[in-house]
């Protein structure tokens, strides 16, 4: 670095100035892909959400921002709003103690064949989410499939489960969680076995059982881990898309039972053709998405100062 | 499914993107790029391209829905096949921007018009008299029913004493309610099924000619939504969608006991229900007259190659193609010269009790008015059928799901 500034200094303004350029001009790329894919559709989408906009006759005249008090009086927004933040919590709360109680029962040294229950655990993951959705639609029937068949054993009324928004939530939940514990299981695991031995044992000496060792030397050890799923289960919790879709139809089902943010969004942009209510709803999303982010942040803070 | 299938769409529309730079050529050969939902019989494709040398078909075809939407993205960015196929139920939004196609009257289209059923016809052709897409095949309607099981109920089998109680869908529920008390089980798939049935009878439907929206008042409209209703609160449906495995289970274990058919549905039924054959027989629709489905040959304005096109198209439509095209598929012809053809008229089901298909939907396609189309037609027959599925359901009750389709209803209209 020395040498190299040594060897240019003689060497005139341009050079000087050239050098001065060159760290952005490794970092352009970046930015040049990000302006062509990330900000300039976000402006043109914010752009569109301000116009009436059909999809063959394109731009149908500046409405400001009737687009905006349009979704704000949609009861299938708030619909979605809803089903929304229902699904990522009755997914993500018990999927993330049923992730830690898999973590903790693999963390065990004298567990045998290892390997093989690891990649077990990875198996819904990298199911298709299409097979997914259509096997949990078949057991999760009216008065066809497993479930109907267990209720029907026990004499118990059959339950139709496009019906109500809490079941389409419940059944929804369960194919997230069914997918995903297997992965924050790993990442989990990962982190245990990052934790001293010595902490496990001075534990001991103090007289913890298991459940307390666990609470007051696991927990706390890998707290950034659980936070890091946290977050990953919130980006993805807000995007929920393809459950519902397959689990009801294209619209979220005769009420809006699995309707979300992203699906709402879908079917007015290609099921209804409105890409400007469309946009309106995209921006409505990117606040919604920036206020679970600043909620994750402080969250992250607390979590980190405590 | 349908994610699947959107993302094969995207996939396809950017393939279809970077091959149609490549495909201009000129010196006699050409490529036609076809996008459709429905197969496009090898046969067909194969024979013409022996007939034209140096023209190529080159068929996509995709799911129902994700087809259009790719069309229809494509066709928002200046491009698009040399011809599209698009269904009736999504014709309206096609119909609404007509300077994206070709008017086939540059081509001589004006001069078939007398081939085919007039409604059917119409439904191609914009306020202006641009001919924006020939019709291929009708859907036309009547009633299947399980015979053992409406002997089991005490009803008559034959089909023309169920017929003459079906006259009108008022003798059809009351049909629907003895067998339902007799057996305790149900008598239609859903409510839906009645409600899409009546309401394509009609000759308005969500907008009048001028094409302004009276889906609010339309008089035929709200009957098929009372019929409609009826079943439900008769107890005669199961609740069950079109296409779903709880829909396959029911037909084949006899839960419902007849089913408002479409001709191209009788090939479903049987597939998935094969150990029902000889069980069933046909009646007429109430109302003799009904429709469901059916699509049109459309060429878009980016297409290279039009005239090859519509010389395709053209061929494709004609009686000989269709005749061909009933005798392999199945598929009613739009072409009325063909409604007197003994292959047509005189189709024999054994599957269904020998009923004579070819003459009942021949007859249910035949007089029909046909109704003006909106450009958001599908957008609120969605909402319409959502709303006779909430009621279904037992979720809400006819008048609270009424006023959310009518909000719902014109909330799209607005935006």
């Amino acid at each position: 670095m020395t040498a190299a500034t040594v060897a240019a200094a003689p060497t005139g303004a341009f050079t000087r100035r050239w050098e001065r350029l060159t760290p952005y001009a490794y970092i352009a790329p970046f930015f040049l892909l990000f302006l062509a894919f990330g900000l300039g559709p976000l402006v043109f989408t914010g752009w569109v959400s301000m116009h009436e906009w059909k999809v063959l006759t394109g731009d149908a005249g500046f409405v400001g921002l009737r687009n905006f008090a349009g979704v704000f009086s949609d009861p299938n927004f708030w619909k979605a709003l809803r089903n929304t933040f229902a699904i990522f919590l009755i997914s993500t709360i018990p999927g993330i103690g049923l992730s830690l109680w898999f973590a903790v029962l693999l963390n065990n040294r004298s567990l045998r064949a290892q390997t093989f229950w690891r990649m077990v655990l990875l198996v819904p993951n990298v199911t298709p989410l299409v097979t997914v959705a259509i096997v949990f639609s078949t057991i999760f029937g009216r008065n066809l499939g497993p479930v109907a068949w267990i209720l029907q054993v026990f004499g118990l009324p059959e339950i139709d489960w496009v019906a109500s928004a809490f079941t389409v939530q419940i059944v929804v939940a369960i194919m997230v969680i069914w997918r995903w514990t297997g992965y924050n299981t790993l990442i989990y695991l990962a982190a245990m076995q990052a934790v001293p031995d010595t902490l496990y044992d001075a534990a001991e000496i103090d007289g913890a059982n298991r459940w307390q060792s666990f609470l007051h030397v696991t927990v706390p050890s890998i707290r950034p881990t659980i936070l890091f799923s946290v977050v990953t289960s919130t980006v993805g919790g807000l995007q929920i898309f393809t459950e519902p879709l397959l689990f009801t139809n294209a619209v979220g089902g005769s009420d809006g039972q699995g309707l979300t943010l992203t699906l709402l969004l879908y079917s007015q942009a290609f099921g209804s053709f409105n890409f400007g209510y469309a946009s309106a709803i995209a921006i409505m999303l990117l606040f919604v998405v920036l206020a679970v982010a600043l909620l994750n942040f402080a969250l992250a803070r607390l979590i980190r100062s405590a | 499914m349908r994610v699947r299938s959107a993302v094969a769409a995207v996939v396809a529309a950017v393939v279809l993107g970077l091959t149609a730079c490549s495909s201009g050529g000129s010196s006699g050969s050409v490529t036609l790029d076809y996008w459709g939902f429905a197969p496009l019989p090898q046969y067909l494709v194969d024979r013409y391209q022996k007939d034209h040398p140096g023209v190529t078909i080159r068929a996509k075809i995709g799911d129902y829905d994700a087809s259009h939407q790719t069309l229809l993205t494509a066709l928002a960015s200046g491009g698009g096949p040399d011809i599209a196929q698009v269904a009736i139920d999504y014709v309206g939004e096609y119909r609404a921007s007509p300077q994206s196609f070709h008017d086939l009257r540059e081509y001589g289209a004006g001069s078939l018009e007398s081939q085919f059923v007039p409604w059917r016809w119409k439904g191609g052709v914009v306020s202006d008299g641009s001919i924006l897409g020939l019709p291929t095949d009708v859907g036309g309607m009547a009633i299947a029913y399980r015979t053992d099981l409406f002997a089991q109920a005490g009803l008559p089998t034959d089909p023309a004493q169920v017929s003459a109680l079906t006259k009108t869908w008022g003798g059809y529920i009351d049909l629907g309610k003895r067998y339902v008390a007799a057996t305790g089980k149900k008598f239609v798939d859903s409510g839906k099924a009645v409600f899409r049935a009546e309401s394509n009878q009609a000759d308005v439907k969500y907008v009048d000619a001028s094409g302004k929206p009276v889906y609010d008042s339309n008089p035929k409209l709200r009957q098929a939504w009372d019929d409609g209703m009826a079943v439900i609160a008769a107890g005669l449906s199961f609740n069950v969608a079109t296409y779903t495995p709880q829909w396959n289970a029911a037909v084949a274990n006899g839960d419902v006991a007849t089913l408002v058919v479409p001709a191209w549905m009788l090939s479903q039924i049987q597939k998935q229900a094969p150990a029902t054959e000889g069980k069933w027989n046909i009646a007429t629709l109430p109302g003799v007259v009904g429709n469901d489905g059916g699509s049109f040959m459309m060429i878009p304005k980016g297409a290279k190659h039009a005239k090859e096109a519509y010389d395709f198209i053209s061929w494709l439509v004609a009686p000989e193609q269709q005749l061909e095209v009933f005798t392999t598929e199945q598929s009613f012809p739009s072409a009325t010269k063909l409604y007197t053809d003994p292959a047509v008229i005189g189709l024999k089901s054994s599957f269904f009790g020998n009923a004579p298909v070819g003459q009942i939907y021949v007859d249910s396609v035949k007089g029909l008015a046909g109704y003006p189309i909106g450009a958001k037609d599908r957008v609120i027959e969605n909402k319409f059928e959502s709303g006779v599925g909430r009621v279904d359901q037992g979720i809400q009750d006819p008048v609270a799901s009424w006023a959310q389709v009518m909000a719902e209803s014109s909330a799209e209209l607005s935006r």
